[in-house]
Order: structure tokens, then sequence, then C-alpha cells
């Protein structure tokens, strides 16, 4: 059999010609596919292309048919031809090191980071090339001054035979390879890698009983993951490909099709895939992982209606239908765990909703669990926008999951910034669905983010509290807070970024330090790095603040205030003051005569431009920066706030150290 | 399978997947004469068109030097 006369030579077993649409289902997704390209074909001729790219984006996140990148494409190009690009929240400069031809990949990549809300530069190196662009000092990657290094690789290069006698010194130089070069990365580079994982293969000549051989290439393979992975820890970025290809299928993950032709061992779709799971990593690396998830009731996490079905109709626990939904619950508590934030918008009478978790059996999540929970009958945008509202959060850090599609297409359209997950599924589909949503992807788990939940619904009490509370200074006092203002430190410092990386709203400077940046500075004897951590009598809300104070380049007497930053969660209770306060005294007893604090606007800053005027701080010719006189004023004094007395000895002993 | 206005719309629906909106083809036209039709937009032509017409097409049609008139060929001789 020959190429030449038509038919497939290799390994493929299908043969040439039809093959049968699986099922109706598909069929009619396609025609509505087919409807929704129009459309949006239609708004690009039209020039109105926001609203094209918000039609094709989210399908781009979901799903693992490919046609919606194709639109994509195509809305894209269109755009770039009329100066538009759509609407980005970060940036990155990511380099793609890749072992196989890469250009598919990379195009993909670009969109997918656009769909995620990152706007991502991107240098493609030549394929196969690893070693030449790590470690050249005038290569493509060393002028490109990457954020991220993206390194795509497939198990074929890694070469390891079948079976093999002694799996150790294999390992072990592999393991070498990989940490080699991610040093280079960090070390020479200054950027934090990105690794795809390997992919165990599917075809064997030993069968099942290559599990059991140490020195299969099965086991070869997943070893070596789990020692990347483990060596991986904090510092890079992996994405685990051997999950992404086992939930898509390795049959139709890999496709030797394309490469023998084409060298490039995945699938079309397959490719889609993988580069939307490679942005949300990146994406949350970047701080535009999602922060909460608003829930609805009827029909999301329980069967029925409960308007209708009453207490005793509802289906939740019990039964298939019952068991779907429980599993849902389980899923969206263990989201809750992780540190999203959960809420309700529901269109219910808000006692019997409350009712319904407190008493109805079989449920699995609890009123504790919800951050705040909202049940009338007012339309969901206005619902979700009073959640943000509450929690101090962006909009863009919501998703928004319900059965309803018109639900969902109201939230869509009066909320743009809101991911929608519509759970317009069967109930035994709710948990697969759900999970499909790449935005809620985290880079690392640190204590802060598992506290959060306890701590947004302290703030949520709080909130209750300031409603009743006579006077706003009556308030903060009836708070009891207690704070804690540490050195940045080596179990700090991840917080510290990620506080630097993700605050947008209380943030004077606006800097984005990373990791490395932080570590440097705190290595610095003239730098002053601290981190706030802030309790009241609800709960303790972790590390929430960060102040970096170093001297002025222009003036040694002035203490330059690099960094102020606060977590939306303790917004507006004087911790900002009480940094100040710590900061000041620091400075006096360092002899610096004048603090200087600057505001950088952004695009959603602005409740902090008059931090400084506020205080005491006097105008400087420049404008939005302040002074304070140190030597006339004295430090500035924390009302409201106590410090943390045992927290002390740490800071005295940092201070003694800093200024040797 | 006829070739009729259905097909030739389907036909075209994927080129403009690949090439952009408004691009218009003759069946004479191949690599040397569409812009960026290059070895990728092949690749993606050939699976473009397998997922529109529901066909598995040789693997050989990746590499060899195509035209407009060859894949609608192409497609039609699979689809049976």
């Amino acid at each position: 059999m020959s190429a030449a006369d038509g038919h497939p030579r290799g390994l493929c077993n299908d043969p040439p010609g039809r093959i049968p649409r699986q099922c109706n289902n598909e069929q009619m997704d396609q025609n509505s596919q087919d409807l929704t390209r129009g459309s949006i074909r239609a708004l690009v001729a039209d020039g109105r292309f926001e609203q094209a790219w918000r039609l094709v984006a989210p399908a781009l996140l979901a799903g693992e048919d490919d046609s919606p990148w194709s639109t994509a494409r195509n809305v894209l190009r269109a755009g770039e031809q009329a100066g538009w690009a759509p609407p980005t929240r970060r940036s990155a400069r990511l380099a793609v090191l890749c072992t196989y031809e890469s250009s598919e990949l990379a195009e993909l990549l670009r969109i997918a980071c656009l769909a995620i809300g990152a706007d991502a530069e991107l240098y493609v190196a030549p394929h196969g090339q690893l070693e030449q662009e790590i470690l050249a000092a005038d290569s493509g990657l060393a002028k490109f001054r990457a954020t991220h290094v993206l390194i795509a690789c497939t198990t074929a290069d890694l070469g390891f035979p079948e079976l093999v006698e002694d799996a150790e010194p294999l390992l072990a130089d592999e393991l070498r390879r990989w940490e080699t070069l991610w040093e280079r990365i960090a070390s020479v580079h200054g950027a934090r890698v990105i690794q795809h994982g390997f992919v165990v293969p599917e075809e064997t000549p030993l069968g099942h009983l290559s599990l059991r051989m140490p020195g299969s290439r099965v086991s070869l393979v997943r070893e070596l993951n789990r020692r990347l992975a483990q060596s991986a820890a904090g510092d890079v970025l992996m994405v685990d490909c051997e999950r992404l290809a086992a939930g898509h299928g390795k049959l139709r993950w890999l496709d030797p099709r394309m490469w023998y032709a084409a060298r490039r061992p995945l699938a079309p779709e397959a490719l889609g895939v993988l580069a939307r799971e490679t942005a949300a990593v990146l994406a949350a690396d970047l701080g535009l992982a999602a922060r909460c998830l608003v829930l609805d009731l009827d029909n999301t996490l329980w069967g029925g209606v409960l308007g209708e079905d009453g207490l005793d109709g509802i289906v939740v626990g019990e039964g298939p239908d019952g068991e779907a939904f429980a599993a849902l619950q389980d899923y969206v508590a263990a989201l809750g765990r992780r540190g999203i934030v959960l809420a309700v918008a529901s269109k219910n009478d808000l006692e019997d909703a409350r009712r319904a978790f407190a008493e109805k059996p079989g449920m699995r999540l609890g009123l504790d669990d919800f951050a705040v929970f909202v049940a009338d009958w007012r339309r969901k945008p206005e619902q979700i926008a009073e959640i943000a509202q509450t929690l101090g959060l962006g909009l863009e850090s919501i998703v928004f999951a319900d059965d309803n599609p018109a639900e969902c297409a109201e939230v869509a359209e009066a909320l743009p910034e809101v991911s929608t997950v519509c759970l317009d599924v069967p109930p035994s589909e709710l948990v697969r669905t759900l999970a499909r949503s790449v935005r809620f992807e985290i880079s690392s788990l640190s204590r802060e983010d598992r506290q959060r939940k306890r701590s947004y619904a302290a703030r949520a009490k709080a909130a209750e509290l300031r409603a009743g509370a006579g006077t706003v200074e009556d308030f903060w006092r009836s708070l009891q807070m207690l704070a804690r203002t540490r050195a940045v430190n080596a179990a700090s410092l991840a917080r510290a970024a990620q506080l630097a990386q993700k605050t947008n709203q209380f943030n004077l400077t606006l800097r984005r330090h990373s990791r490395e940046d932080i570590e440097l500075l705190t290595r610095d004897p003239t730098v002053v790095c601290r981190t706030l951590e802030l309790e009241d009598r609800f709960a303790n809300h972790g590390i929430v603040g960060l102040a970096i104070l170093r001297a002025s380049e222009d003036d040694r007497e002035t203490a330059l205030i690099d960094t102020l930053l606060l977590s939306c969660r303790v917004i507006g209770r004087t911790a900002e003051v009480h940094m100040l306060s710590h900061l000041s005294a620091v400075a006096l007893q360092r002899g610096f005569a004048r603090m200087r604090g600057v505001y950088v606007p952004g695009p959603r800053n602005a409740l902090v431009v008059d931090v400084y005027p506020r205080l005491g701080f006097l105008p400087c010719a420049q404008e939005h920066c302040w002074e304070y006189d140190l030597a006339a004023h004295g430090p500035l004094e924390s009302d409201f706030i106590r410090e943390d007395a045992a927290a002390h000895a740490p800071i005295e002993n940092d201070l003694v150290c800093e200024g040797a | 399978m006829i070739v009729d206005e259905q097909f030739e719309r389907d036909f075209l629906a994927v080129f403009e997947d690949v090439f952009g909106w408004g691009v218009e083809v003759v069946d004479a036209d191949g690599p040397a004469t569409v812009e960026g039709w290059d070895s990728l937009a092949q690749i993606r032509l050939i699976h473009g068109l397998e997922g529109h017409f529901g066909v598995r097409l040789p693997d050989s049609a990746l590499l060899e030097e195509q035209s407009v008139g060859s894949l609608k060929a192409l497609v039609l001789e699979h689809a049976g």
C-alpha cells in the first residue's frame, strides 16, 4: 500500500472515509456553533470587535472543540487591521522553547492568553534549541528579556528505551538535565519557568506488566514526572500534561500522523486544550485567577425549585440526581477550602433559602461556607454587583455559575468582566462542567489562601457591624485589631510577592515586584521590607499588607515609600496608618529627616489618591508626591490597631541585623 | 456527495477559517497564489476539511502539494 493511491500507511487503523456523526447532540452543537460564528462575523463586519470577542473568548476557555480558535483568530486578525486589540489586565513576556514544531502552539497560546486577560508578547525560539537558547549568552532568549519561559516538550525527547535493567542512572541524568535548565533560566535570564510535564506513553509492548517494572518506559516517565514536580516545588510552574492527556483521551491527544508529517506530537484539538491550560497557569502567576465563586441555588446546588417544591421537594444527597448535586456541593466546598470565596446569588426568599442549608438533610455546604448570601428578587447582575462590593473584589475576579442560560446571558451582557459558567447540563455533568473552568488555577497554595474564606466571611460580618456602629472610630475600636508588622522573611516571601502582583485597589505605586525582586530587596541593608498581619475579633486575616521603604536616590535624608499596599479584605480600617506608623518609626531611628510618598494612578487605585495628604503629608513640587517631616512631627500614630508585643522580638533582631 | 452550493459554501468556510473572512479562491489556486498558504496552513486546511465534512484524508494529503481543486477532489473521493 502506498501513500500515492490515497490510503494511509503506518500506525493508524482508521480507514479513510466517512466518520459517522456521534450523536444528535453534537450535530445540534455544530448548528449552534455555526449560528454563533455567523453572528460573530456580523459583529466584526460592523466593527464591533469588543462584542465579537466577548462571544468567542469564553468558548476558548472551556470545551474541547477547536472551531472557536479559528473564529477567534479571524476576530483578532480583523481587529488588528482596524487597530483594535482585546482589553487585557496584565502583560507578560513569554518565551516559548519547544522541542517540537511550535508555531501552532505559539499562535494558540497568544490567543488563549488574550482570552484570559493577559497580553503575552511572545518570543518563539526555533524548535529543539533548548540548551542553545538557555545557555548561550547571545541567544534570542537572552535578548528577549522574558518574564516567563515555557518549556514545551514531548515524551519522545527523553529517548527512554522500552525497558532498562537499572532505572536510577537514567532518571538521575534526566532530572539533572531539566533542573540545570530551570536553574539557568532563573539565575541568568531572571524569568519564571513554566514546564510541561511528560505524557506517559499509551502503547507499551509490556502490557500491564509495565506498571510493575520500574525499568519500563511507562514507569520511567511516571517517575520522572514525580521527581520533576518534587523538584519544581514553589519555583517552577508545571502543567500536568499527563492529566490533561488522560482526561482528553490519549488516543486523541497524541496524533502520530502530525508527528510524522509536521514534527508535532499533538492533535489539533489537543493543542488548543494545552494552550488554554498553559495560559491559565501563566495567568494565575500574573494574579489573574478568579477569587470568588457566586452560585445560583435552584437546580444548581440542588434539584428542584425551593419556592415551588418546598424544603421536602428539593433534591440533594440521595438518589441519582441527589448524589450528583451533593457531589457538586462537595466540589464547591473543596474550592472553598482551597481559598475561593463562595457566595450565593439566588432568586428566592432569603429566610427559606437559608433554612434549606440549615435543615435539609443531605446538604454538603452549610451557611458558614458562604461569605455572602444574597437571596431576593432582584436581577442577577445587581445581586452579583452587590456581592462584589461587599467583598471588595473586582468583578473580573468573580465566576458566576447558574443552570439557567438566560440568567448567564444576562450576567454576561450586563457584567462582561464576570466569567459565567453555564450549568445547563444534566445533574451528572455538573462537576465536570464546573471543573472545566480554568479561571480557578492557582500557582501556589499559601496559608493565607486557605484562611481567606474565613477572612472574607469576617469582612461581611464586619460590614454588618459597621452598619450598627455609631461612628467609624467606634467601629474600628470595636474590631479590637491586632497587627504583626514583620520583616519579609523566607516564610512570608511568597505571600509578599503574591500581594505585590495581585493588589490593584489599595496600592499606591502599583510596582509589581516579583518574588526575586523582593528577595533581593530583603538582602539590601538599606531597604526596609515589611509585611503586615492583621487580626480582629472575628478572624485572623493573615498577611494582608506590604510596605517597602528605601533611601531616596536624590536625597539621602529622605526615605522613599517604594511600595505601600493592602489586600482589599482590610481596606477601610486604618491598616495603612499602622504600616506608615511603623515605617516612620524605623525611618526616624535610621536618621531620615523626612518620608516621601508617591501615588501612581492606575485603572483601579483611585481610592488611595489622598492617603498621604490625609495623614499630614505635605505636597511636593511634583504631582502626586507628598512628604512628611519626621524631624518636626515625630512618627505617625496608629490609634486603632495595637501592635502584637509578642511579635516584636524578631523585628528588633531584624533591625539590628539590617543596621549592621 | 454531490458538488452543490452547500458543498461550495462549506468548503469556502474552511478556507475562511484558515485564511481569514472574505478570502476568495478558485480551483486553480494553491500555495503559490494564496497568501499565507504554507505548510502550517495546509495542516489547518486538512484538519478543518476533515472536521467539517466528517472524513479522514490520507496522511499524504498533509505534505503533498495541493490546490483548491485537488482538495475538493480528495474530500469528494473520501466522502464516498
